[in-house]
């Protein structure tokens, strides 16, 4: 177990800057999780942990110690990759014993160490299997059994469950999460799903572009996003943005009026985005809160997402009625007002900083 | 309708096929039947088609000429030279692989290169090197002649191979607490172990059959097979059955290394085609 200083990290491939300096106190034991769309540079970030992308500026230090210069080999550190990198030509126990062969351990402790590994992965049967003769699913816990038998200082996962079908994605997350709780190594988690990243995580960083948006636990992203991007990223279906502009308790928005309550309250005239997410946007009769037409009704069974617009701009709502609306129909759309974002026009960063 | 339009087909593909095979095995299949005829046989016209067999041109092409002497130091300069072959190609093949810099590109047309090259190009500086470092007719100087020309075609042969297995798995190996070499014997190698036996095939031929560097850089202490059926003509007349039955013999160990190896290079020409 360690702990994880990521300070001021940035990496270029020739002219092209693609972490910008990057800030992480990883605590010993906790389970990160990286998220962010596609090229925002959280899998690079993943392999410098790692060793395997030379670092540009800053420094990484695993329990104190800088390992910029320090070799993969060295750093006492497993990765599970999202292809699983089995070695084809070994079986299950061989694969699972390579790191321990190559740092010579000896026979009977190799033995001993992959049987126990193998127990805590229900791989026991699967030892004398190559890859070839193994499920998806099963290939997945061997990489893991592979990261777990030497017991690391701390685990990578390069989204380990992208391969996966989306049933058993969510019973390798849990299987994940259970055995993290069981070792207590440091883990850094990269996922581009956020829902992966909110139910894994012990904290969450968000990344965008090279940067990161926001580092904090999964009910606070979601509650106080700190910006546009976070408030976007984060929840699905994702939060309901309106552009308007302050005035005195409300948001005016393209003839609506948006109420704002008085913790909101901001300075008259400022252009602003009002956020809801749509399980805080209640469906209401019309001619009550905002007025809305409805595009058309989406239901999952528990709730049903209406999509609507407002004036111009499409929103969505969560409905847990039964009685659905029809695509035409005027409803009205009522937010709850404790849930309410308010983000500025131009920076595009949180505005209510108390609460 | 559908099954006799498949039969038609078939027939058409194996009647193309026995074509393509006759073209290919008619002058084999001719040097055998040389090999077992007197020289009178051999020479008439038109070809004599029924004949005593006249084992005893195998055992003369054996014991005539050095010819059994030849047939160990090519045997031993094929095994090593492959051997040295490979053992500088996979590493070279691994870095061609891995390591896409611009120079290495360039490196990398360079060494083919100097495969595409004519063979000739090299026969006048390598004789006068070879001449005066007294690596001329030895065993060891037409080992390293023939990397020349065979290092290049397995560095490429092997690189594709390597390119092909997914860079992760070095990685996982390098966490896993591997050097580089472990990486490429432990997990490289076995991995592509059927463009490895594709190349070491392909490069035993190439030095098994060789008569140009042989001819150049060997003499009578390094006699090699090509070159002592070369000699097999004499100075007014050829003793073609001799010859033929020398010929004969000296595919045998092409024939069984090819038979043995046969599986992965079908495996080694196929891989990649199916990820998994």
């Amino acid at each position: 177990m360690a702990s994880v200083d990521i300070s001021a990290i940035a990496k270029n491939y020739g002219p092209v800057r693609v972490l910008k300096g990057v800030d992480i106190a990883i605590a010993d034991g906790e389970f990160i999780v990286l998220v962010g769309p596609s090229g925002c540079g959280k899998s690079t970030l993943l392999r410098m942990i790692a060793g395997l992308e030379e670092v540009s500026e800053g420094t990484i230090s695993i329990d104190g110690a800088v390992v910029n210069e320090v070799e993969p080999k060295d750093r006492d550190i497993a990765m599970v990759f999202q292809s699983y990198a089995l070695y084809p030509q070994m079986k299950v126990k061989d694969n699972m014993s390579f790191s321990l062969r190559m740092r010579g351990v000896d026979k009977p402790r190799i033995k001993q160490e992959v049987a126990a590994a193998a127990g805590i992965l229900a791989l026991d049967s699967l030892l004398e299997r190559f890859p070839r003769q193994l499920s998806g699913g099963q290939r997945q816990r061997v990489a893991m059994g592979r990261a777990i038998v030497r017991k690391p200082k701390v685990f990578l996962f390069d989204e380990p469950l992208s391969n996966l079908d989306a049933k058993l994605r969510v019973v390798m997350r849990s299987e994940i999460r259970a055995l993290h709780q069981r070792l207590g190594t440091t883990a850094v988690y990269v996922t581009h799903d956020q829902l992966e990243a909110m139910t894994m995580a012990d904290r969450v960083v968000v990344m965008h572009d090279g940067r990161i948006e926001q580092i904090g636990r999964p009910l606070e992203l979601y509650d106080r996003p700190m910006n546009l991007f976070v408030a976007g990223f984060i929840g699905s279906p994702t939060m309901n943005f309106i552009r308007g502009i302050a005035k005195s308790g409300h948001v005016d928005a393209e003839s609506v009026r948006l109420p704002l309550p008085p913790s909101l309250a901001t300075e008259t005239g400022r252009p602003v985005v009002f956020g809801i997410r749509p399980e805080h946007l209640a469906v209401v009769a019309e001619g009550q809160g905002i007025p809305a037409k409805v595009e058309v009704a989406e239901p999952t069974g528990a709730v049903t997402y209406i999509y609507a617009h407002i004036g111009a701009t499409p929103v969505c709502a969560a409905y847990t009625g039964r009685d659905l609306p029809r695509p035409g129909q005027m409803i009205g759309l009522s937010p709850e007002p404790d849930r309410i974002h308010l983000f500025d026009a131009g920076s595009e960063a949180r505005i209510d900083q108390a609460r | 309708m559908r099954i006799k339009r498949r039969t038609l087909g078939q027939i058409a593909s194996f009647t193309t096929l026995a074509l393509i095979s006759v073209v290919f095995l008619a002058p084999v299949i001719w040097i055998a039947l040389t090999a077992l005829k007197t020289q009178r046989e051999a020479l008439a016209l038109p070809p004599v088609w029924s004949f005593t067999p006249q084992w005893h041109n195998f055992i003369e092409a054996w014991q005539s000429n050095d010819f059994a002497k030849s047939f160990l130091i090519t045997t031993s300069v094929s095994v090593f030279s492959v051997a040295l072959t490979l053992a500088l190609s996979i590493p070279l093949g691994y870095v061609l692989a891995r390591y896409r810099r611009g120079w290495l590109s360039a490196f990398e047309v360079a060494i083919m290169v100097v495969r595409m090259l004519p063979e000739i190009l090299f026969m006048l500086p390598l004789y006068v090197i070879y001449q005066k470092t007294a690596l001329f007719d030895t065993q060891i100087g037409i080992i390293l002649a023939f990397q020349i020309f065979n290092i290049p075609y397995c560095a490429w042969l092997i690189r594709q191979f390597i390119s092909e297995v997914p860079p992760e798995l070095d990685e996982a190996a390098l966490l896993d607490g591997a050097s580089l070499w472990q990486v490429l014997w432990f997990v490289i190698v076995p991995t592509i172990r059927p463009g490895i036996v594709a190349a070491a095939v392909l490069s035993f031929i190439a030095v098994w059959t060789n008569l140009l560097l042989p001819l150049a850089l060997t003499y009578s202490e390094t006699p090699m097979v090509a070159t002592t059926i070369a000699n097999f003509k004499g100075y007014g007349s050829f003793n073609w059955p001799v010859m033929a039955a020398a010929a004969i013999i000296s595919l045998l160990p092409q024939f069984i290394f090819f038979l043995f190896a046969q599986k992965y290079i079908v495996k080694g020409l196929t891989l990649g085609a199916v990820k998994g």
